[in-house]
């Protein structure tokens, strides 16, 4: 099996399946739609068509069979009913898992459950879903197999492909074909005539011969005689050989025409990820390049190189806009999954549920688009599952039947806000207050203090759950605290409002891009340092008057609390004790749950840096989130205050 | 500023004694008292040194990491990896780049010599001495006539081990290079 091919063809049949996945709900919504069916109809077609060309056999069976239904359906023959719907998702699943073990470096996949098979065949014939035991047995032996000694490589055309697979469904079926001529020589004939057919005639043969090992032997004899014979012996062969050539450029079936690679306009170029990184990185160099240009300009006060150093400005400008650009994708690689997730979900509680998305046009950073997933899926399940009330509830309430769940994105400024909005029962900050007291997560008084707004963040503690039952949809208390850590992770912050009654809104904060972060550049000893800039809450000057030794530890009076104060210089190097600490600074910062103070020699302002990795054997270095480059070209370490607080 | 610019190679790169066979291309530098030889396909550039930030809390040999054309390189302290004193930095210090796969690594050594080849049949192994661990660091002993040893490392050996000093920690930089495509 050829690795690049095998790559090219999952990074292909990847982006089919996610966009599959929106299809085949929208298709719920509207059964009848031609375009959409025939999108559907043509990825499945697709995806095996590159399983073919791979070998892949049980995805094969699986993508011929969807593809078989969906023709049908297409043409009015059947419906997509929602037996059929559940038929079809579960093939697409089982793409799903296919695709990941080969992602996974799974070479050798599993057949297809039979049963699954047989619902397929089922629905493509029509009858009722666990037909004879016949068909899936003969599905088992009948496998369409490319015998040993034939190249994987060699070329097979789109109709040879077609025809074998059609030949080897009429082996199956034992429906007598009306025109079993007409669909056998189609096979044969391609070998000599088609321009794509580099396959060798032996091949073929071979081919043809293993697929017609079902056959009784005459007919095979037969069959082998037709395909060593292009050669036209029998007059009935060349009428055979005739026919469809003249059949082919008729537009019979124009799907299949319109399906060929050659005839797709490409407008896009597949880039490494890694390459835009360093692209990035050569235009961060570039901009320091340029800044120090524009400090030799005011000092040199030369007309001409003023004028072209304004000019590089502008387009470096433009460049790192354009650059960063290139890194976006937009949220509805995100979204995309949800439709599905919600329907299975509230299919599976029983309860009814209106999705609506907007902004998906939104753009983000690539990398943001793949951390938000995870939470997200989880936010949605959440509200679906505790958010959103059964059907009688709701009409009891005296709200709509139908459930409604808003999932929207949009820019402000240079952050990315996506809320989550349900318009079920809301959330009781009262019932959340008893809980949290008793797992014991805070104590009665300050549980009494908190107002609503912050007795719901008491869900995103860990160990919060408020349902008491645990079921494999949410509630294994194990999941906002994720939620909340990964969005923390990201730089961004979650907002949580909810009015009883009502319904309830997440909303979620997180920087267009991960590439450049803001930090707060503080010097301690010769170096500087940047620390977050999310995480900063207050700077004010040190002053010994205002500090305290309390058991061991020294506390800085904040208003009306004491907030331990950690030395930044002790902990960067140790030997240093003490010292001078007149004119340092106090800058208090959140980690995680805590408040504390860090004490700094200077502060030097906030700066937008560029998050570079640690060079080698630095990369696990604890308390540091990476490195940067000032823009005097010296190294700034970021600091990680997580990791930094583990190793003081 | 490479190699390649930084040495002609092509007077004085072959030994002056008659010459067969296979042989090395070493850049050679010195180290404290002792001459060593690396093989020039691993050597990426070489630098005058600048300032190298030291990074609190990094493993012991590690002086630090510097920018090279705005990517972050470790920077280690070879003589740590051969038991001898840190010595001062001087004008003839030098910044070895070496690289493997993706890895770069800094080393930084007393002076910069030449690029030379040496025949592979004068390269002796140096057999188990000792089982120490820089004594992994070395290939093989180069005897010539008339200058004596020169003492030929392994730079794989810098990349290997002791990778972490203080435990794994999850920085959020991770997020960031992170060139994983996972699709579903």
């Amino acid at each position: 099996m050829d690795e690049d091919i095998l790559q090219d063809f999952l990074v292909e049949a990847g982006e089919l399946y996610e966009n599959l996945n929106e299809q085949l709900v929208e298709l719920e919504h509207n059964p009848l739609d031609a375009s959409l069916l025939n999108a559907i109809f043509r990825s499945f077609h697709t995806i095996k068509g590159g399983a073919g060309f791979i070998g892949v056999t049980p995805l094969i069976e699986l993508c011929h069979r969807a593809e078989n239904l969906f023709d049908k359906i297409r043409n009015g023959e059947r419906q997509y009913s929602s037996e059929n719907a559940d038929v079809i998702l579960q093939a697409y699943d089982s793409v799903g898992v296919m695709l990941h073990s080969l992602q996974l470096g799974e070479r050798v996949l599993e057949d297809v459950d039979p049963v699954l098979l047989a619902a397929l065949d089922a629905a493509v014939k029509g009858t009722e879903m666990p037909v004879s035991a016949v068909a899936p047995a003969s599905a088992a032996s009948v496998k369409l197999k490319l015998p040993d000694g034939v190249d994987m490589d060699a070329d097979i055309s789109d109709e040879e492909f077609e025809a074998l697979l059609n030949q080897r469904d009429q082996l199956i079926t034992h429906e007598p074909t009306t025109k079993p001529v007409a669909t056998t020589s189609p096979t044969a004939v391609p070998a000599g005539l088609d321009p794509d057919g580099e396959i060798s005639e032996a091949e073929f043969e071979a081919m043809l011969a293993s697929l017609n090992a079902g056959k009784t032997a005459q007919e095979s004899a037969l069959d082998a005689a037709r395909a060593v014979g292009v050669l036209p012996t029998p007059s009935a062969v060349v009428e055979e050989v005739v026919a469809p050539v003249a059949k082919l450029p008729a537009p019979v079936k124009p799907n299949k025409l319109m399906n060929k690679p050659s005839e797709e306009v490409e407008s896009t170029v597949r880039v490494d990820t890694k390459r835009l990184d360093e692209i990035m990185n050569l235009v961060g160099e570039l901009v320091l390049v340029r800044n120090r240009l524009l400090n030799l300009r005011s000092t040199l006060q030369n007309e001409e190189i003023a004028a072209a150093v304004a000019n590089l400005d502008h387009v470096t400008m433009d460049l790192q806009a354009s650059v960063m650009k290139t890194r976006m994708q937009p949220v509805k690689k995100v979204f995309g999954r949800f439709p599905r997730v919600i329907r299975d979900l509230a299919r599976k509680l029983g309860k009814e549920i209106d999705l609506e998305m907007l902004g998906e046009e939104t753009d983000l950073d690539k990398n943001l688009v793949e951390a938000l997933a995870d939470p997200l899926v989880h936010l949605v399940r959440n509200a679906v599952d505790h958010g959103v009330e059964m059907p009688e509830d709701r009409i009891k309430a005296g709200k709509p039947r139908i459930g409604k769940l808003v999932l929207a994105a949009q820019q402000e400024g240079d952050h990315i806000l996506l809320t989550i909005t349900d318009d079920g029962k809301g959330m009781d900050a009262a019932l959340l207050r008893r809980k949290a007291v008793e797992k014991g997560l805070v104590d009665e008084v300050t549980a009494a203090q908190l107002d609503d707004k912050a007795a719901f963040d008491l869900i995103l503690l860990p160990g919060f759950s408020t349902k008491t039952e645990i079921t494999d949809v949410s509630g294994r208390g194990v999941g906002m605290d994720v939620v909340k850590s990964t969005i923390t992770k990201l730089n961004g912050g979650i907002d949580i409002y909810s009015v009883m009654g009502e319904g309830t809104r997440f909303n979620i904060r997180v920087p267009l891009t991960l590439a450049i972060l803001p930090t707060l550049m503080v010097g301690i000893g010769a170096f500087n340092y940047a620390i977050p800039l999310t995480a900063v809450q207050e700077i004010f000057d040190y002053d010994a008057a205002q500090t305290n030794k309390i058991d061991g530890r020294m506390m800085v009076r904040l208003r009306v609390r004491s907030i331990p104060l950690y030395f930044m210089r002790e902990w960067l190097s140790p030997s240093t004790h003490g010292g001078d600490l007149d004119h340092s600074k106090v800058v208090i910062v959140n980690v995680g749950m805590a408040v504390i103070g860090l004490i700094v020699d200077h502060v030097r302002g906030q700066e937008e840096v560029v998050i570079k990795p640690l060079g080698t054997k630095l990369q696990g270095a604890k308390g540091y989130a990476g490195a940067t480059i000032t823009g005097d070209g010296r190294i700034a370490l970021i600091l990680d205050l997580p990791g930094m607080m583990s190793r003081f | 500023m490479s190699v390649g610019n930084l040495f002609d190679t092509s007077s004085n790169a072959v030994d002056d004694q008659e010459y067969e066979g296979a042989y090395l291309r070493c850049v050679l530098f010195q180290l404290d008292a002792e001459k060593y030889g690396i093989n020039v396909q691993r050597v990426r550039e070489v630098l005058r040194v600048g300032e190298i930030r030291p990074v609190p809390g990094s493993p012991f040999d590690v002086l630090g990491v510097i920018n090279v054309r705005g990517v972050i390189v470790t920077v280690l302290d070879t003589r740590q990896f051969f038991k001898l004193y840190s010595g001062p930095i001087t004008d003839l210090s030098r910044i070895i780049i070496i690289e493997q796969q993706d890895q770069v690594l800094g080393l930084l050594v007393d002076e910069v010599e030449e690029v030379r080849d040496i025949q592979e049949s004068r390269i002796d192994s140096v057999g188990t001495l000792s089982d120490d661990s820089n004594n992994r660091m070395i290939q093989g002993i180069a005897h010539i006539a008339s200058e004596g040893v020169i003492i030929i490392i392994e730079p794989e050996k810098f990349f290997d081990g002791f990778n972490v000093g203080h435990g794994v920690g999850v920085p959020a930089s991770s997020v960031i290079d992170s060139g994983d495509d996972d699709l579903f």
